[in-house]
């Protein structure tokens, strides 16, 4: 009882805290974040298994997560609201060229996060050439680029990525 | 399938196809920020001592006699912590009453020094300590908690009660 307790109990603090904690951690992940999230992986293996290392125990507690995990599936399937609050929803960075100052500073991504998977996805150079940014839910960035002489483009070569970014932010 | 189940998100009028859902993201972000505040308050907490493991709450101190009882206010599941007993009366033998229910929360892993007579008298657990006349003596029993929950146990010390409470965080 005491190891499928462990088990729901750490499986639903985890889902909470890294829900919490905002989607920036897995979208910027760095070197350091991946230790960091091995350390994570190793202190919530001790409170998991306390000092029972038999085999027994591993295999109820392996048996508790997986249940737990497609249980909670089925509850998402089931119910959209309980999705988006487990999920969340994607976030509109940049619509039609222009950057949500307020969307990109409460999620925590700059411009130049934008930027970076915008070269990183199509090789696009400048953020005038974005059209779309979204913040997707798996927290990585998604980008739709302006069409060559598109309308949507705001002004380019007026104000470079920082200043525009901070501009829209204070506004 | 049912047909409900493959709806495709509106179209926005910036002509993106996406269900962004702002109102509940704004009411999330702020949920965040108020949940960042009060992660901090646990990590301020903790470093007090109120998590155990160390910190100026986790352990409390208590007379019996003339002895002097340190132990953990806030201890934590199936980790080891201390009592800590300074005997200062003068006496050749020392005993030690750990009263019920302290076994049913605790699992004493060491004693140092070593006991010269462990007895059992009911519920409770006696140890006997020689000691040199003269000279104050001080006792530590490491112990385990065993199980989670507020443990009300008696500690008397040459006689003299003491009554303690420690919090066993699971």
């Amino acid at each position: 009882m005491e190891t499928v307790l462990r088990g729901l109990v750490v499986y639903f603090f985890l889902l909470v805290v890294m829900r919490l904690s905002g989607r920036r951690s897995i979208a910027k992940i760095t070197p350091f974040d991946f230790v960091l999230l091995l350390i994570i992986a190793e202190t919530t293996q001790q409170a998991l298994l306390g000092d029972d290392f038999s085999v027994t125990n591993a295999v109820v507690l392996i048996l508790t997560l997986f249940i737990t995990d497609i249980a909670l599936s089925y509850v998402k399937q089931w119910s959209p609201g309980v999705a988006t609050l487990i999920d969340g929803t994607p976030t509109v960075l940049i619509s039609r060229g222009k950057p949500d100052g307020r969307a990109l500073e409460r999620s925590r991504v700059s411009l130049e996060d934008v930027l970076e998977a915008a070269r990183e996805q199509h090789g696009i150079e400048r953020l005038d050439r974005i059209k779309f940014a979204v913040l997707e839910v798996g927290g990585n960035i998604s980008i739709t680029p302006a069409e060559t002489g598109s309308p949507e483009q705001p002004k380019p070569k007026r104000r470079s990525g920082k200043s525009s970014a901070k501009a829209r932010t204070g506004s | 399938m049912a047909g409900s189940e493959l709806q495709a998100p509106s179209v926005r009028s910036d002509g993106l196809q996406l269900e962004e859902k702002r109102s509940f993201q704004e009411r999330f972000w702020t949920a965040e920020r108020y949940a960042w505040i009060l992660f901090a308050i646990v990590i301020l907490l903790a470093l007090a001592g109120l998590s155990g493991g160390g910190g100026y709450f986790s352990r409390g101190q208590v007379s019996a006699g003339s002895a002097e009882i340190d132990f953990p206010r806030i201890s934590r599941w199936e980790s080891s912590d201390e009592l800590k007993i300074t005997l200062t009366e003068e006496r050749a033998v020392h005993r030690i009453v750990l009263q019920h229910p302290f076994s049913e929360y605790f699992q004493i892993e060491d004693v140092q020094p070593q006991p010269e007579r462990l007895l059992l008298a009911g519920d409770a657990e006696v140890m006997e300590f020689a000691a040199e006349p003269g000279r104050p003596a001080r006792a530590t029993i490491h112990v385990r908690a065993v199980h989670p929950g507020l443990a009300r146990y008696g500690i008397s010390v040459d006689g003299a009660p003491s009554e303690i409470t420690t919090l066993v965080l699971p």
